[in-house]
């Protein structure tokens, strides 16, 4: 073993002998020692951890055990996430890492369970992905609340989970989670028509409207156009609405369109110069959008 | 037992049922294995990409029972070569094992597919449907069942030694440290290199290729398919490929495996490269077709090939289907398949498009050499010429061959008249009205009282200057008014005034010049703005 391969994650502190490491490792395992003592220990291995068999084994059982403390766990949890970041040490733990971390998703403790449903997710892992769905589709088998397992869903475009997310969109059980759904269904083609829909939607609240207008602009450039020309001209639009569809004509549309856009050229010269009880915000706006497309 | 694809839905443990239920030895059931290694194929409709994975896997560990032969082969070696999954790199190490004459190259591919499963491994338990091993059992890594594969080889295949000693040297494919432990360890274990067995003979990959040949008459009608391009310009089927060979490859850019999508289109910039070298860049087309067109938007296409070097203008792009996408993964057969409107599934796939739009040899599943496409791109603008040589050396009825023949000869007398016949047409109304003119002021001169006729005439001489005049400031073009003057004071002045025949006719000529020069600019239709 190299001196050098027992410094913490963040290269800190001196190298430390096989002996100390192993004394470590020892007070690590002792169940009898106190939680501070032992995550001291677990700090002090660090990436070393990885070094020999039996000390991985260690600190896999201890993340796995239910029985061990959680602060225990978890920092158990966050010291092989950081091996994580050196590839080659890594190697060698992944699939051993990957099947402790299957099972400690479905743990009691929820910040562990969610945390490592979270890196599953990050590494695609398909079991992961065919829970955090199941869980959509039967609330009572969910391992974590719908708007997080939409979130981290929408980190494998490739998983299925498109459907279920239309159908919360639909019929969502709260807000947040119709949110999440909305943001995972950005990257869905065939949705464009449900984002300018909820855009020019009045009853809709500001925010869904402007990620629907950001949806928008990632699926069909061309149609965010036309509905930010017919929100900028409307003003019984709220103002921070219109000031999106302003920006979004002057960042995104169509060169030749907007030139030879008079009426819309006219109106928005006229709301930047200064037009009675407008608000400052889509005032500026509309005066960005005349230096930069009718200067 | 098939699978009702009629009465859906079935689930993928119906699915992993009836694969178990065929009998790898039986021909036809052996069919339907196979079938469903086809991208295209109903089962994958609709599926997730995890899904479709696990399916393919189960379905080659089910095909490996008895001995794969063939093209079966292929479907082993592609998913070693571009597989990323831990599941499937398994299932595929595992059917590699069931291959009837397995070659020392193939070992090569399984270094690859260590190689590829750096980031990726996992336990695998392939003894149940899409095992990864998430109960505690002890279940071996895909790296083990790569590694055993390759100490099968090592063992059972004379050869196999002199590839691995060969890769580890160049460090192709790159393996970790660890890896090349395992590999060095494999290595001890294998047959000793045989002496009479030169390296060369056994690693022909040249049946990998994936190179299909073909050039008959498409049954796909293409006239519907329409593009954008990079620009958002639109592009007709019939409007692009016809311009010249072409070389095609398929992606889309949410493909999320380095080894497909991203790097047939860094390919097909090295292809073009090739072929600036060569001096093909004006005869050989190149486009790459995105799978995806309702999210590759042009924006999107141009950034995508322009980060892998791809050059684009108007004889290289990148293009998304607008209409006709049935009829175009119809006529390419695209291995491709879909959820929703993702792809969940696609094959490595490249083609050479003859100038008649039809599809000349293709490079599917595995990865394609850069060199292979160009040579194929070449030989088809070989054959085209060839063709064209061979249209113009006819056989006389004795048999013997001359140049020129009687029959091009012929054509030769004819061509002038004809060109010319065409060229004098009227094709629109104003070509029409110039030839009746014409007629009109030929017969002047024969009708009687001719003479008592000067207003008439001075008023149509007006009438037509009028007419040149405002034909010349449309078009900027002064030549045909200054023609028309100049003949109307001949035939009005000579002809009429001085009673001379030869003014008469040549005012009317140079007249009628006018009027043909008069004409609007070449380039633009022939109508007046």
């Amino acid at each position: 073993m190299a001196p050098s391969s027992s410094k913490t994650p963040r290269g800190r502190g001196p190298t430390a002998d096989a002996a100390t490491l192993a004394a470590h490792a020892a007070v690590l395992a002792d169940a009898g020692k106190p939680v501070k003592q032992r995550l001291a220990a677990l700090a002090a291995l660090g990436w070393a951890i990885t070094d020999e068999p039996q000390r991985l084994a260690a600190v896999l059982k201890l993340l796995t055990d239910p029985s061990e403390p959680i602060q225990l766990r978890l920092a158990a949890l966050a010291v092989l996430q950081s091996a994580t970041f050196h590839p080659e040490r890594f190697e060698r733990i992944r699939a051993d890492y990957l099947k402790a971390l299957r099972k400690v998703s479905s743990d009691d403790d929820l910040e562990l369970r969610q945390r490592a449903l979270g890196m599953l997710a990050r590494e695609h892992d398909p079991a992961t992905q065919e829970k955090l769905i199941e869980g959509l589709r039967e609330p009572a088998k969910a391992l974590v609340t719908p708007e997080k397992a939409l979130q981290l869903l929408g980190y494998d475009l490739h998983s299925d989970a498109y459907p279920i997310a239309r159908a919360i969109a639909e019929a969502p059980p709260n807000e947040m989670a119709r949110r999440e759904a909305l943001r995972l269904l950005a990257a869905d083609g065939a949705s464009a028509q449900l984002f300018e829909n909820i855009l020019m939607d009045k009853g809709e609240s500001c925010e869904i409207r402007q990620l629907s207008a950001s949806a928008l602009h990632n699926l069909a450039p061309e149609r965010l156009q036309a509905c930010a020309r017919q929100i900028t001209m409307d003003s019984s639009e709220p103002s921070d609405i219109r000031s999106v569809g302003v920006t979004a004509l002057t960042h995104f549309g169509d060169d030749d369109t907007m030139r030879q856009d008079e009426v819309l050229n006219a109106y928005l010269k006229q709301l930047g110069d200064g037009s009675e009880g407008e608000d400052p915000g889509l005032q500026t706006a509309a005066r960005q959008y005349v230096a930069k497309r009718l200067a | 037992m098939a699978i009702d694809l009629v009465a859906p839905p079935w689930t993928e443990q119906d699915f992993a049922r009836a694969v178990e239920a065929l009998d790898p030895h039986d021909a036809v059931d052996r069919a339907e294995l196979v079938s469903f290694l086809d991208e295209r194929h109903a089962v994958h409709r609709q599926r997730g990409a995890a899904a479709v994975g696990r399916m393919r896997g189960w379905t080659l560990l089910a095909l490996a029972k008895a001995p794969l032969r063939g093209d079966e082969v292929m479907f082993v070696l592609e998913e070693l070569q571009s597989g990323r999954t831990a599941y499937e790199l398994a299932c595929a190490a595992r059917a590699l094992r069931g291959v009837a004459s397995p070659t020392p190259a193939m070992a090569g591919l399984v270094l690859r597919a260590a190689s590829n499963l750096r980031a990726t491994d996992d336990h695998v338990d392939l003894t149940r449907y899409g095992g990864l091993a998430d109960d505690g059992t002890d279940a071996p890594t895909a790296m083990d069942a790569l590694m055993d594969t390759l100490a099968w080889l090592c063992t059972t295949v004379p050869g196999t030694a002199g590839v691995l000693a060969s890769a580890l040297r160049s460090d192709d494919p790159p393996l970790s440290p660890g890896q090349r432990d395992r590999v060095e360890r494999c290595l001890a274990h294998g047959l000793p290199e045989p002496q009479d067995h030169p390296l060369a003979c056994c690693t022909s990959d040249a049946d990998w290729s994936g190179l299909r040949r073909s050039c008959s008459e498409a049954s796909i009608s293409t006239d519907a398919i329409t593009f954008e391009d990079q620009d958002g310009n639109p592009v007709g089927y019939a409007n692009f490929f016809r311009g010249g060979p072409t070389v095609v490859v398929f992606f889309y850019t949410r493909c999320n495996n380095a080894g497909k999508c991203s790097l047939s289109v860094s390919k097909l910039a090295r292809i073009q490269r090739l072929l600036a070298d060569k001096g093909l860049a004006q005869v050989i087309q190149t486009a790459a077709i995105t799978y995806d067109p309702d999210y590759d938007l042009a924006p999107r296409l141009r950034g995508y090939a322009e980060s892998r070097g791809m050059c684009m203008d108007a004889r290289n792009r990148v293009m998304r289907t607008t209409a006709g996408a049935d009829e175009l993964h119809a006529h390419f057969q695209l291995g491709v398949n879909f959820i929703d409107s993702i792809v969940n599934r696609h094959r490595i796939e490249a083609f050479v498009v003859d100038a008649r739009g039809r599809i000349s040899a293709s490079f599917v599943r595995l990865q394609w050499n850069e060199e292979d496409v160009v040579a194929e791109a070449v030989a088809v603008v070989d054959r085209a010429a060839q063709a064209d040589s061979h249209e113009s050396v006819t056989h006389e009825p004795d048999g013997n061959t001359s140049t020129p023949t009687r029959r091009s000869r012929l054509q030769a007398w004819l061509a002038p008249p004809i060109y010319l016949g065409m060229a004098l047409l009227p094709k629109c109304p104003i070509c029409g009205a110039t030839y009746l003119s014409l007629s009109g002021i030929l017969a002047l001169p024969h009708l009687d009282g001719i003479y008592w006729m000067m207003p008439a005439l001075m008023v149509l001489t007006i009438v037509n200057l009028a007419g040149l005049g405002w034909l010349a400031r449309a078009t900027r073009d002064w030549r045909g008014l200054a023609l028309g003057w100049l003949g109307a004071t001949v035939t009005l002045g000579c002809g009429i005034a001085l009673e001379q025949p030869a003014g008469l006719y040549g005012g009317i000529a140079i007249s009628l010049i006018g009027c043909l020069a008069a004409r609007p600019r070449r380039g633009r239709p022939c109508t007046v703005r």
